[in-house]
């Protein structure tokens, strides 16, 4: 096994017929691709299904997965369009959910206050529930960044992959997304007096 | 100007670094238990509706095969009738019945005597097949889509 891309080993065990390596490639990414839908879904989609639709979405295109890819990169691909398949079909919600709500050039980002978080500040996001709801305050299209980039691990030129704009974009919106959940952060309560 | 630019990059790495840390540990957001399983039941629900599209495709083309072939053994088998006597004895029956009454054996005989058998068993046996390919068919297609119109084999069960 090609202990650099297990990955690849798995889906052409699989489409020799070896029916557990769907299993094993499944069940190492499930649980990230989960999240990601799980923290990006509107509430009135059902993130199982969606993430249900996505892997099967995936099976269907197996046989054509280009296989110097990385599996994850193009898993996180079909899970993003299925969500914005699921979007679109859900008239209530705006279809461009993922885009961030301020333009993306750099001109446009604002400069930082100049203050270091303080650390009793950052203490307060030891809860989960408050870490938690700090990241749901940020738009879809930075949450999606912040998400793929910080909890499950993937290159900003990943990314850029998923989402289908250039690493440069992507790294905008992430320096933008930290910079809005430092605003929040400090406009959160208990962090009125400090800093 | 530089060193107050290079002091607020800093102070930017600091703040983007220790958010990282405090968003890193956000526990993830688990699939409930069983995920696998529900979506390896919707592959395989798609697996058998692929295997019964293609023998339903299957058995579309050889009912339309067998249509072919029952017509032109029935375009045979007709003008082999209009040649036989089979007619001529149908009309006795209808038309002379005292006499039929009394030479029924003979007359029945000749009546099948007069009948192209072999053209007419490989009709019937090609008709047989095509209604034996429909009725197929249709159980198919209600195994997909039974009376409510629903599809049970819905994938996301």
């Amino acid at each position: 096994m090609d202990q650099s891309n297990p990955d690849a080993d798995l889906v052409k065990a699989y489409l020799r017929g070896d029916d557990d390596a769907l299993r094993f490639l499944y069940e190492r990414h499930i649980p990230g691709v989960f999240n990601f839908i799980s923290r990006l879904a509107p509430p009135e989609l059902d993130a199982e299904d969606i993430v249900q639709d996505a892997f099967i979405k995936a099976w269907r295109s197996l046989n054509r997965f280009d296989q110097s890819r990385s599996f994850k990169t193009w898993l996180f691909t079909i899970a993003k369009n299925t969500l914005l398949d699921r979007v679109k079909a859900k008239k209530s919600i705006p279809f461009s959910f993922l885009d961030s709500a301020d333009g993306e050039s750099p001109s446009n980002i604002e400069p930082v206050d100049g203050q270091p978080l303080p650390d009793a500040a950052l203490q307060l996001l030891e809860s989960d529930k408050a870490a938690s709801d700090l990241l749901d305050k940020l738009d879809p299209g930075k949450r999606a960044v912040v998400v793929m980039h910080v909890l499950e691990d993937l290159s900003f030129r990943q990314i850029g992959e998923v989402l289908g704009e250039p690493m440069d974009t992507v790294k905008t919106r992430y320096r933008r997304a930290i910079q809005a959940l430092s605003k929040h952060l400090k406009d959160m309560p208990g962090t009125n007096n400090l800093g | 100007m530089n060193q107050i630019d290079a002091v607020e990059r800093k102070k930017d790495e600091y703040m983007a670094e220790s958010l990282e840390k405090a968003l890193a540990k956000i526990p993830a957001k688990l699939p409930p238990p069983g995920m696998y399983g529900r979506i390896r039941s919707g592959i395989d629900a798609e697996i058998q509706l692929r295997s019964l599209r293609r023998k339903a495709f299957g058995f579309a083309s050889g009912f339309v095969v067998l249509t072919a072939v029952v017509a032109v053994f029935w375009s045979v088998l007709a003008q082999e009738l209009a040649q036989s006597a089979f007619f001529d004895y149908l009309k006795v029956l209808w038309m002379d019945r005292d006499v039929v009454a009394a030479n029924w054996s003979s007359i029945g005989s000749s009546l099948l005597e007069s009948l192209p058998v072999v053209n007419l068993m490989v009709w019937l046996l090609f008709s047989f097949f095509g209604i034996g390919l429909v009725w197929i068919l249709v159980q198919t297609w209600s195994k997909t889509h039974p009376h409510n119109g629903s599809n049970h084999l819905a994938i996301y069960t």
